[in-house]
């Protein structure tokens, strides 16, 4: 039998009798993200071939086909692989191919036609079909509550499929023909004979026979449809294989080109020709690469000139292309390394620093360390900024310290910083600045500490690290041995749950659940807290049905009250429609309950009907002034898009930073989630308006370099209209602009200090 | 595209109802197999009657989150596998239900699972 061992990235082949006889795969992240902050598979990352891809990131389900191939759904690396009889990997569905992406498969069946059948994470079931399962067509459930099990059946039963829909009743479907080749491919359908395996086979021999036999409308229309595909999973950074095999066209139709000139094929012109358009197109990705400071693109890249290489007529190979490929190898790996070796450089003269400094003035500790996090990705500047540390000079380069960062200020400096506490904090600070890799780095090494407390303390900041990489199944593992060590991990585990849930990682969700009941010692307070996990789970990951049917069980245990709070909750799960019927209901039969009303607020916002939501917000407030409505309120208006109006109800909430009105938060995050020019504009005027109404207020705006150009005209006209207001720029992270807008005399560090 | 109803066929589970079902396997005798993974069991469902195999526990018949689950083998030989995931092992049972055997527990080497979820049998 063969065993899809999840967590172990790997199918094990067990013989009838039970004796283990091998296994395959291994863990591989194809996630950007993922892939820079483990340093396991960062090494894994620098491909030779594409056996790089040959591995698995926990996956969920696989078939078998009937010529004995595996197809794995690769939950976590978001792709559909066929593992031929030989080991070889291949790529069925690449990472976020289709529109919409398929996201996390979790499901497969198998059909009897050879459809394969796959469900993803959100419930979406998708029929792939034709020629290497090109045609991909989205299937529509006949219940929305029908979660499906699948299940091919034999005999009478074939191609039936289960579905289950809560109650206790098994419904046995069946789907139709797939109308072939209606539905946009996912992946580029084979030209007749040319297909990806093809082009990748024939370019390992040299395959310039098979080039001759391409007619250049071929290679166009394939080139076209590569290019189509892999500019969307480009920026993914996954689908390089089509990248690469476009590369090979372009060298191949250039080569045609040149041919159906007169020119020699094989000859100097031709291939000359041809090396100019990989270099063009190798620059080209590069660049690419440079600006989305992709560190595996960059890795990739440099390999491609490499293979283009091995295409090249013998003779030309080495000085043709060589010189060139040399160049950009150099630089590329010169940037590559230097940078890492910085990395791991100020990480050690961090520590040996901080050995030292614990005598000096706390604020200057701070100071050094908040310029290591601003310029994380600029490590040689940041290794300055230590070296600082030793002498008299400020340097003019170390940023002003932020606003936000005066409470830990006053923190360390009340409790005597020592420098392993520095170094958590350090690591505090990445966290709360968003550098969560330099926070994973350095937390690392603190877990390491012979410092028993210290140790523990890093492992469960770790924790919200690792959420915050969303790397969600190894932070269930972290719940899983802290809780063991230790039942006080119970409210961090909790965290954990909600974030795995807002991350559609409902599974994940319940088994937090499961491991914060067991370790409970006092189950009274816990399971309340895994009763609504487990609804909200249920009702997302199933059908609300199931969820109601789970909110049964805890009815025997759980006050009446806090059952129907949860209920409110989960009503809104599943389609709007559904839930704003459900939602009023349960306004209608529990009026004075509080809780539904903002459920209730919510799905109307959702639906556009701000109004509404607005007008049962304002009722819930009558009836119960001491439940907080505010980030619902500011939920709406932001939705409506109406930011002055969510900054003001903002300012009604409690404020996150002492002396910092919430209004100036909420106007940040407000301005994060704007993109495009009128909206800017509008925030900004907005923005002008509100500071103009509230005295000593003051806004700070975070912008993405991109952004840069059009924002600064906007505040330059602000700064120009009034001479009441005062705009200060400063860069912010390796990234991004920061812009301060307020008052003439205002100065947020010495209001924060206070 | 649309799923096309067929059939329902009800089963009459007793205890907690089916929250969601994981697995199905289906025999050529028209038995369905199913691991209600929630409620930590397996049910076999033989037209009209249900058997219940396994409750929640680490005990050889019982599971923590039954997954996938495979019917293998020919004639008498014929087996029921469950990935029992949270036990991290895999256990086999008769067709009828009957615990035969287990193996497996928590680790990366040989006879070693970390969270087991799916299962082929060879002849499938």
């Amino acid at each position: 039998m063969w065993i899809l061992d999840r967590c172990n990235n790997r199918i094990c082949h067990y013989l009838p009798d039970g004796a283990a006889a091998g296994h395959f795969g291994q863990r591989m992240t194809l996630d950007e993200e993922e892939r820079r902050n483990d340093p396991v598979d960062e090494l894994r990352a620098i491909p030779c071939d594409s056996s790089v891809e040959r591995g698995f990131n926990y996956p969920l389900a696989f078939v078998r086909e009937p010529g004995g191939e595996f197809l794995v759904a690769d939950t976590g690396n978001r792709r559909i692989v066929r593992i031929s009889l030989d080991g070889t990997f291949s790529n069925i569905v690449p990472l976020d191919a289709g529109e919409p992406p398929l996201f996390h498969p979790v499901a497969l069946a198998l059909l009897p036609d050879g459809g394969l059948l796959v469900e993803s994470v959100d419930r979406r079931l998708l029929l792939l079909h034709g020629s290497n399962f090109c045609f991909a067509t989205p299937i529509e459930l006949v219940d929305r509550n029908l979660t499906t099990a699948f299940l091919v059946g034999p005999g009478t039963q074939a191609g039936a499929i289960a579905g289950y829909q809560g109650d206790n009743i098994l419904n046995i479907c069946h789907l139709p023909e797939p109308e072939g080749g209606t539905k946009p491919p996912l992946l580029p359908e084979p030209i007749e004979s040319i297909n990806l395996a093809d082009i990748e086979k024939s370019s390992r021999c040299l395959g310039t026979d098979y080039v001759h036999g391409l007619t250049s409308e071929k290679v166009q229309d394939f080139l076209r449809r590569s290019i189509q595909v892999s500019q969307k999973s480009l920026q993914r950074l996954a689908d390089i294989e089509t990248q690469y095999c476009a590369e090979v066209i372009a060298h191949f139709a250039a080569v045609t080109t040149a041919e159906r000139n007169g020119e020699p094929p094989d000859g100097l012109t031709g291939s000359i020709h041809s090396s100019k358009v990989a270099e063009a197109r190798i620059k080209v990705i590069m660049r690419g690469a440079e600006r989305r400071g992709a560190r595996r693109m960059f890795v990739k890249a440099l390999s491609m000139p490499v293979r283009l290489l091995t295409l090249l007529p013998p003779a030309l190979r080495e000085s043709t292309l060589k010189g060139a490929v040399a160049d950009y190898r150099n630089l590329l790996a010169g940037e590559f390394e230097a940078r890492k070796n910085d990395y791991e450089q100020t990480i050690g003269l961090l520590k040996e620093k901080l050995a030292d400094i614990a005598t000096l003035d706390t604020g200057i500790v701070l100071h050094g360390l908040l310029g290591v996090i601003f310029l994380h990705d600029y490590m040689r500047v940041a290794v300055e900024c230590l070296q600082w540390l030793d002498g008299d000079e400020t340097p003019e380069a170390l940023p002003p310290l932020p606003v936000c960062l005066a409470p830990y200020r006053t923190y360390a400096s009340e409790h005597e910083m020592l420098p392993r506490n520095a170094l958590e904090l350090f690591a505090r600070l990445s966290y709360e600045w968003g550098a969560y890799d330099a926070a994973d780095a350095i937390l690392k090494t603190l877990a390491n500490s012979p410092d028993p407390v210290i140790a523990k303390r890093a492992r469960w900041l770790g924790l919200d690290t690792t959420l915050a990489l969303n790397r969600i199944d190894k932070a269930v593992d972290v719940v899983r041995n802290e809780l063991a060590a230790d039942p006080g991990f119970i409210e961090h585990a909790s965290r954990a749950a909600y974030h795995s849930l807002s991350v559609g990682r409902f599974s994940c969700g319940i088994m937090i659940a499961d491991l914060i009941d067991n370790a409970a010692v006092d189950h009274e307070k816990t399971s309340a807290d895994t009763a609504m996990i487990r609804a909200m789970a249920m009702a997302h990951r199933c059908s609300y049905l199931s969820a109601q049917a789970l909110l049964k069980k805890f009815a025997s245990f759980l006050p009446p009250a806090f059952i129907r709070q949860i209920e409110s909750v989960v009503a809104l799960a599943g389609p709007l429609d559904e839930s704003l019927e459900r939602l009023s209901r349960m306004v209608a039969d529990w009026p004075d309950e509080p809780g539904p009303r903002l459920q209730m607020a919510i799905a109307q916002a959702l639906a556009g009907d701000f109004d509404a939501a607005v007008a049962t917000l304002d009722e819930e407030t009558r009836r119960w002034p001491s439940v907080s409505c505010s980030y619902v309120r500011v939920m709406i208006e932001r939705l409506r898009g109406a930011f002055s109006d969510a900054i003001v109800e903002g300012a009604g909430s409690p404020d996150l930073f002492p002396g910092v009105p919430s209004a100036a938060v909420e106007c940040v995050v407000a301005a994060m989630a704007v993109n495009d020019e009128p909206r800017i504009v509008a925030l900004l005027t907005e923005l002008n308006a509100l500071l103009e109404s509230h005295p000593g207020w003051y806004g700070i705006l975070y912008f993405t370099e991109d952004q840069q150009g059009l924002v600064s005209d906007g505040l330059q006209k602000i700064a120009a209209s009034s001479d009441r207001y005062r705009v200060e720029k400063e860069s912010f992270g390796p990234r991004g602009v920061r812009y301060k807008i307020g008052p003439p005399d205002f100065d947020p560090e010495e209001r924060l200090g206070q | 595209m649309k799923l096309e109803f067929l059939d329902s066929i009800p089963i009459d589970a007793p205890g907690d109802p089916i929250l969601k079902i994981h697995s199905l396997a289906w025999a050529d005798d028209g038995r369905v197999y199913l691991s209600d993974e929630f409620n930590h069991r397996v049910l076999i469902v033989d037209g009209n009657a249900v058997t219940v195999v396994g409750a929640r526990g680490g005990e050889p018949g019982q599971f923590w989150y039954p997954r996938g689950l495979c019917l293998a083998g020919k004639g008498a030989d014929r087996k029921l596998i469950v990935c029992d995931a949270w036990n991290h092992r895999i256990q086999r049972f008769a067709p009828s239900g009957e615990f035969i055997d287990s193996f497996g527990s928590i680790g990366d080497g040989d006879d070693r699972f970390h969270e087991p979820v799916a299962v082929i049998g060879d002849d499938d």
